[in-house]
């Protein structure tokens, strides 16, 4: 269950990222033409900020996240796992409001339409309660696993960036 | 407000909340309780940060970078740089001081390259009995040519977050870049001279050898170049360039050098959605403290804080790369410049300092913190595939990290070796 649950939400979001590339060069191709089209940048956006969502959620459960562990790792087990406990409930507190919030600003959107593409901006905002609410059950799931015993309950990231 | 709101932020941060969050949290407790912004507009910067073009630069210039890496570009260049400096002393040394300035023009983070390297180079290295400080130092401190020169990603989020022109950043690096390969390999030369590190090759290559590798990296080394005057004469913009550098690692590297197969290519993608899903999160959660900023009038009292100390150019800058090496210490390089670029941007402008020549400073400063103990990803990257002690790399990679820290303060007084190529070019 939750392998196919994975599976199909990096599926989504590598066509998501391979839609951002593919739009990004058939706007430039189109320009050089002397056919610009437009509508392609707009949903490059579009397309990205879902890639960036969901990326977000499977950065989340992979522990791909930035994290500054030098001074927890020197904490005695105990209180890292109370410190991670509190940790994924305060970010469980936060995603609930942003799902909340998100969700009125894409329902005030929905008449409002993108650019050049003719589609309603809601389908760019509902990205941000969407992604929220992904990262919610991952937390809600890493918390109960981790309270129940199932897996050690830790917040272990790596310590990632691209620069 | 912000100092509470700073406190907040430190402390969840240096306790172990992932980064990302710990910007998030704090933010939305100054948009809940402090009265003055109403929530709805927290989340409606959050959304509005995804929603930019040249933002997309990030996310192409990562996946052309994990493309090019699965295309058999770095095995050519790998070739290439030892035809060009296995013969000097401390030959493997020179070899990943150069891979790291030939990876440049085609791959635009310090950390990748590093990884690389280490995986690849590293081992060799201990066999010639390098050391392992040492290797994971020449390895770790060589990356930063790759973050310099073009492309970037350190230069595009600057470009991107402080409203600079990203193609005279761009082009701003080649200086910087070339003259930090120079720099490092006299360092290792020197090293290698007292230690006795002998050259890979028996004698130079000749001019035959030479041409047939360069022959076989054309494609790789084609690319800057490409790159340079395509956004140069505006036949694409940064972001464009992004599209046009994953379709041509693509078109090299399954039809040309034919090692790019479907498996090599899904395998870059699922990489590229984890990276642009963790800085993009960062990016979406501080765009709420950027509105903050701006309407605390953060940058402003930074400005008047800075006066009241100095109002020299020079001393100014000089004070801010101290501050950026300290925090570069404990906080990551992608964090440094989310948080720092909103507001050291406008404060520099107003002080007269060109944002590209402060841009390229700024950058070589926040990545070389990658370097620097305790806290370094490109260290900790090298030294867990080298198996090597923090405290080794640290008493090893002290020559070269004063090497480049000695660079960055000549670029600080001489601006020209930033500015005078794209002055040139534009």
């Amino acid at each position: 269950m939750s392998g196919t649950y994975d599976a199909i939400e990096v599926f989504l979001a590598k066509l998501f990222f391979a839609a951002t590339a593919i739009l990004v060069l058939i706007g430039a191709v189109t320009r050089t033409a002397g056919h610009p089209a437009i509508w392609s940048v707009d949903l490059a956006q579009a397309a990205f900020t879902w890639a960036s969502v969901l990326g977000a959620d499977i950065a989340l459960r992979r522990n791909a996240h930035v994290e500054i562990d030098m001074l927890v790792r020197r904490f005695p087990l105990a209180a890292r796992r109370t410190l991670a406990a509190a940790w994924l409930v305060l970010m469980i507190v936060f995603l609930a409001v942003l799902v909340y919030y998100g969700t009125q600003l894409t329902l005030l959107n929905v008449e409002r339409l993108m650019g050049d593409a003719g589609l309603s901006y809601a389908w760019v905002t509902a990205a941000l309660p969407a992604g929220a609410f992904l990262m919610l059950i991952t937390t809600l799931n890493r918390l109960w696993r981790g309270l129940t015993g199932r897996e050690v309950l830790s917040l272990e990231g790596r310590d990632g960036t691209v620069l | 407000m912000t100092p509470i709101l700073t406190a907040i932020f430190l402390v969840l941060m240096f306790l172990g909340m992932p980064v990302a969050f710990a910007i998030g949290i704090a933010a939305i407790i100054f948009y809940l309780f402090g009265g003055m912004i109403p929530p709805a507009i927290a989340v409606q910067k959050i959304v509005s940060a995804t929603q930019s073009f040249p933002l997309l630069a990030v996310p192409l210039f990562v996946f052309a970078g994990h493309l090019m890496n699965e295309a058999g570009i770095t095995s050519r260049l790998i070739a290439l740089a030892t035809v060009l400096t296995g013969w000097i002393r401390g030959g493997l040394a020179q070899v990943a001081i150069v891979l790291s300035a030939l990876m440049g023009g085609v791959s635009g983070s310090a950390v990748a390259d590093a990884a690389m390297e280490a995986r690849i180079l590293g081992p060799a290295m201990l066999e010639r009995n390098y050391t392992r400080g040492y290797s994971a130092a020449v390895i770790a401190v060589g990356s930063l040519i790759t973050a310099t020169i073009p492309p970037s990603i350190g230069l595009i989020l600057y470009g991107f977050l402080g409203n600079v022109s990203i193609g005279r950043l761009f082009v701003g690096g080649v200086v910087p870049g070339i003259l930090m390969t120079f720099i490092l390999m006299g360092t290792a030369y020197f090293i290698a001279r007292r230690r006795g590190y002998q050259p890979e090759l028996m004698e130079k290559p000749t001019l035959g050898e030479v041409g047939r590798n360069v022959w076989k990296s054309l494609w790789a080394l084609l690319f800057p170049i490409i790159l340079i005057v395509g956004i140069r004469y505006g036949i694409f913009t940064p972001s464009e360039a992004g599209a046009f550098a994953v379709a041509y690692a693509i078109v090299i590297g399954a039809l040309v050098y034919r090692e790019l197969t479907w498996q090599k290519l899904n395998h870059a993608l699922g990489q590229s959605v984890i990276d642009t899903g963790m800085i993009m999160l960062i990016i979406m959660f501080s765009a709420m403290i950027g509105y903050i900023i701006t309407l605390e009038g953060v940058p402003q009292s930074a400005t008047a804080g800075i006066a009241a100390l100095t109002t020299n150019k020079y001393v100014t800058m000089l004070l801010l790369m101290a501050l950026i090496t300290l925090l570069g210490m404990f906080l990551e390089s992608t964090v440094i410049v989310l948080l720092l670029t909103p507001i050291l941007v406008p404060m520099v402008t107003r002080l007269g300092i060109d944002p590209v020549h402060f841009g390229l400073v700024m950058m070589t400063t926040t990545t070389l913190g990658g370097m620097t103990p305790p806290v370094g990803v490109a260290m900790y990257t090298v030294c867990g595939l080298l198996n090597c002690s923090i405290e080794e790399y640290t008493l090893e990679a002290l020559p070269l990290l004063l090497a480049v820290i000695g660079l960055i303060v000549v670029m600080v007084f001489v601006p020209e070796i930033v500015l005078w190529l794209p002055n040139l070019v534009f």
